[in-house]
């Protein structure tokens, strides 16, 4: 399953296996929630109220699929964002509710998310864990920014899992603007205990209500794309990934976004 | 050229003052936040890292970081300046130096600092670096007689206590608690007269009790004159000397090789005051400068003890002999304290030197003598080490500039007819290119104790290599760095029971978009013969009978982004990624680190500096060193391997204080707060053959530090 490491430690709540890598998607108008939800320090740039549903049907596979379900909300500093996750597979189920705030600072941006997640095995029985998220944004230059997100940096043992504890992530990568049409991110991902993950992304606006994603990981060897279509205040996006040997997933999310200029 | 000459008579006529203030102003900026604390810049790091990467220690001397304390109060005034000066500032490579010298001897003294643009090979960036330590004046140095120096300069005192809390290491055999102690007084007068004093004890050491009552562990002093007369400079107590190219004698701050390519050349004032807290690298006695017109002679004597380990003599002698010397400093258990300082060297030399136009030549000798011979283990690759009480050391240096090349050179001898050369060249081919090469054989036989040259390992000696060092100044914004060196060991060494070849070589792209910000990346392959490991599968003095020296391959990449948010803030991010493979390994070992560091001036008199330094490698082969800055005056490369997460925290107030009641005299009373620790700390140590054991970094630590400096 992507992003799982089973063993005796803890678990983290793997990305969404046909959502894109969102690397360097951190500022309008590339950052919609679902990049706010990988990289909190996004939520402070946050253009007006959002919200989100997405759902995926893993490896097309009976019984496992996931559900997330999202929304942002614009302070007079920053913004807010809550989230709820799930995902399901036969004899599992992993959830996980988040709270997230980020802060503008001018060049640099800053996020914070709580997390509790919990996990539930037949036979098993449940465990839950409390985790936290940082996350910062550095506009380096008018188009080049950096990112830098750490999972976990303190590590958090897990209740009912003797010995187990939430694993570290730490995430840093690149966007680069070109133009205003297309954006490419490239990230370095490191999880305890797995080996290093290079994700590389290439974000597309043709026309403004349409948007492209791209996306490839190395650990494991994924590709994802998604093509979101935007109405008014409601966006449709459709996406997919393949990894080899398990196969493809489809994915559909809905959102409510602020209304582009120059869209339908 | 025509450039420059308009700038100087516009400056002369008062025409251009407007254009001098947008240049200094533009040169000012983003150097708000370094203006009080020495800031390393990236490459100085870096170098700092290589250095203690090669030689596998945490470096104790920060003579140099308080050189550029003591220069950013006594400016260097760049009208007097020698290229020995410049070059002991470490902030500019051999060529830049060379090209500021090229053009004050065209066009006489600098009006300006903001003359400097104008100088070849000197950027923005260079020039913001310097600003703090430099100045222009029309003041002959040292016309200031001698006995007014002894009033009106600058008084500073230290005091540090830091170390981990909880009882003291018993377990590790320590006879003192874990605090680390160290108090520094100087007296400064510009930069010529110094004063100093220095003590302190390291952590495990005992203080003010049995074994011995000696108070502190080490204690240090100095007086240091310049320019008085033809006494160019005078050294009674503790100091440094420094002759040639490092291969016979070299004790200051001196780089290997780095990104900064074009550093290959060894320049430094003979003879330079020690303020370090290191216990073994410096001489204790009385050294002599005199100058008049092209010659200077320096002559200096000493006298000290030293830690060693000593062993009864295999030869049935009465004298026990020296079967290592022991530089670290450390007498924190009874068999440390048992070896401190029981071994006597009594060490004289001199240098003759004559400095020509665009060329000098000098003559250099050193004289050891040990209280007890030399007797190094009877191990294959000891054949040609040093052994008796005395050893001679002889050499000839020069340096030479023609047009767009310099070169320079050292050839050493010593009492038994061995012989080590040195020869480099630096060459500007174009404007925006920059080459350099170094040559350097040194026999197996050539064992010299205090050298430091720019070779592969950590002594010049057992040595056959040339380096190629290139700069490529391809745009406006982007810089290109990278050397390749070829080397060979004619003789066995530690952990490598064979000659054998071995390659390194490094690039790095540096991208400056603009004066803010700095992008960084730099990917580094060394390749080294090594034994294979023995049966307990670490790396041991020996590999398995037959089993021939492997290859030891390490690669490094790192990426940074330095960024310098507003004047008061400045944000670092860094990732660095690490490949070993050893003799006998199946597989890649992997490290990866990536830190992220904040300096943000609260307020004007309150600072706050902060990391958080996540590391994850398989083993210490895949080790990597990541300088740590610390409380003022002060910084640590330790040493990260395993799993962990590293942070600290500084936090520096300034607050002026007035001692005495009624005196107009001010001082500036800075206390800091350290907070450190490891997160997740990395399991156990590791042994390594005959090594001491490799330190891990304790789980918390902390410590205080007050600085007193009058205004």
């Amino acid at each position: 399953m992507v992003g799982w490491h089973v063993n005796c430690c803890g678990q983290l709540m793997p990305v969404p296996a046909a959502l894109p890598v969102s690397a360097g998607a951190w500022r309008a108008p590339w950052a919609d929630l679902f990049s706010c939800s990988m990289h909190q320090a996004a939520l402070a740039q946050l253009p007006g109220t959002m919200a989100a549903l997405y759902g995926e049907k893993t490896y097309g596979l009976r019984g496992l699929y996931r559900i997330k379900l999202l929304a942002g909300f614009p302070l007079i500093t920053g913004g807010i964002g809550v989230s709820a996750d799930h995902l399901s597979s036969v004899g599992y189920q992993a959830t996980q509710l988040g709270a997230a705030y980020g802060l503008p600072l001018g060049m640099a941006d800053l996020g914070m998310q709580f997390n509790y997640q919990q996990l539930r095995i037949d036979g098993y029985g449940t465990a839950g864990a409390i985790g936290c998220e940082l996350a910062t944004t550095w506009q380096v230059s008018q188009r080049l920014q950096l990112g830098v997100q750490l999972m976990n940096p303190v590590s958090a043992g897990t209740r009912g899992m003797k010995d187990a504890k939430l694993p570290y992530r730490y995430t840093t990568g690149l966007g680069y603007t070109i133009g205003e049409q297309v954006l490419m991110g490239l990230a370095l991902v490191k999880e305890e205990d797995r080996r290093l993950d290079w994700q590389a992304a290439l974000h597309y606006i043709p026309v403004p209500a349409l948007l492209v994603r791209l996306g490839m990981n190395t650990e494991p060897v994924t590709c994802q794309a998604a093509v979101g279509w935007q109405y008014k205040n409601i966006r449709i996006m459709v996406t997919g990934s393949y990894r080899f040997p398990l196969g493809f997933t489809p994915g559909l999310a809905l959102s409510f976004e602020p209304a582009k200029q120059g869209g339908l | 050229m025509k450039f420059t000459t308009a700038l100087r008579s516009a400056a002369a006529n008062g025409l251009h003052g407007m254009l001098l203030i947008c240049i200094g102003f533009f040169l000012s900026g983003g150097q708000l936040l370094a203006q009080e604390e020495e800031v390393l810049s990236s490459q100085q790091e870096e170098q700092m890292e290589s250095n203690a990467e090669q030689a596998e220690e945490n470096p104790a001397d920060d003579t140099w970081w308080q050189q550029l304390a003591a220069y950013r109060k006594h400016r260097l005034n760049l009208n007097t300046a020698g290229a020995r000066d410049l070059a002991a500032l470490h902030l500019l490579s051999d060529w830049q130096v060379l090209g500021f010298l090229r053009y004050r001897a065209l066009f006489g003294k600098l009006i300006s600092v903001y003359e400097l643009q104008a100088v070849p090979g000197w950027d923005s960036g260079v020039i913001r670096q310097l600003l703090p330590y430099i100045m222009v004046s029309d003041q002959p140095d040292g016309s200031v007689p001698f006995l007014h120096r002894w009033k009106g300069g600058q008084v500073s005192w230290l005091a540090r206590y830091s170390g981990k809390p909880g009882k003291a290491d018993t377990d590790q055999g320590y006879i003192g608690d874990n605090m680390y102690l160290q108090t520094r007084f100087r007296y400064q007068y510009q930069q010529l007269l110094q004063i100093g004093f220095t003590a302190e004890k390291d952590a495990g050491e005992p203080f003010f009790r049995s074994p011995g009552t000696y108070g502190f562990d080490f204690y240090s002093g100095h007086l240091f004159v310049r320019q008085a007369g033809i006494v160019r400079a005078l050294a009674l107590g503790d100091f440094t000397v420094n002759l040639g190219q490092g291969l016979v004698h070299w004790q200051s701050l001196a780089f290997k090789k780095s990104a900064a390519v074009l550093s290959v050349k060894r320049q430094s004032p003979v003879l330079k005051p020690y303020q370090g807290t290191g216990e073994f690298n410096f001489q204790r006695g009385a050294g002599l400068t005199l100058a008049k017109g092209p010659w200077e002679t320096t002559v200096f004597i000493s006298s000290r003890k030293l830690s060693a380990h000593l062993e009864a003599d295999p030869a049935g002698g009465v004298q026990p002999v020296i079967t290592s010397l022991l530089p670290s400093g450390y007498h924190r258990s009874q068999t440390e304290a048992a070896n401190r300082f029981n071994t006597g060297l009594f060490t004289t030399g001199g240098n003759l030197q004559y400095q020509g136009a665009g060329w000098q030549a000098g003559v250099s000798t050193v004289h050891y003598q040990f209280s007890h011979p030399l007797q190094p283990a009877d191990k294959p690759y000891n054949r040609y080490s040093l052994t008796g009480t005395n050893s001679h050391f002889y050499s000839a240096d020069f340096s030479i500039t023609l047009r767009n090349l310099h070169g320079y050179g050292e050839l050493g001898i010593d009492n038994r007819w061995n012989k080590a050369l040195l020869i480099g060249w630096l060459m500007s081919l174009e404007r925006r290119v920059a080459l350099t090469l170094v040559y350097r054989q040194i026999d197996s036989r050539w064992q010299s104790l205090m050298g430091n040259a720019f070779t592969e390992q950590r002594l010049p000696e057992n040595e056959i290599g040339l380096y190629t060092g290139l700069q490529l100044r391809l745009a406006a914004n982007w810089q290109l760095d990278a050397y390749a060196d070829s080397f060979r060991f004619p003789w066995l060494q530690f952990r490598t029971d064979a000659p054998g070849y071995g390659s390194e070589y490094l690039v790095q792209l540096t991208h400056r978009p603009g004066r803010r910000v700095e992008m960084i990346v730099r990917y580094r392959i060394e390749q080294k013969p090594l034994n294979f490991p023995g049966n307990s599968g670490h790396i041991s003095d020996h590999g398995p009978a037959g089993m021939p020296v492997g290859v030891a391959r390490r690669q490094q990449c790192r990426m940074q982004v330095v960024l310098q948010v507003n004047p008061r803030c400045r944000l670092r991010q860094r990732v660095e990624l690490i490949w070993y493979q050893g003799p006998g390994m199946r597989s890649k070992e992997r490290g990866f680190s990536a830190f992220t560091d904040a300096s943000v001036r609260i307020t004007r008199s309150f600072t706050v500096d902060a990391r958080w330094f996540y590391f994850d490698t398989d083993s210490y082969q895949s080790r990597l060193y990541a300088f740590e800055a610390d409380l003022s005056s002060g910084f640590s490369m330790p040493v990260f391997f395993n799993k962990g997460t590293r942070y600290y925290v500084h936090l520096r107030y300034n607050m002026p204080v007035s001692l005495l009641s009624g005196t107009v005299k001010k001082y500036m009373l800075q206390i800091g707060l350290r907070l450190a620790g490891v997160v997740q700390g990395p399991s156990g140590r590791e042994k390594m053959g005959e090594a001491p054991e490799i330190p891990t970094l304790p789980v918390r630590e902390w410590g205080v530090q007050l600085v007193l400096r009058g205004k």
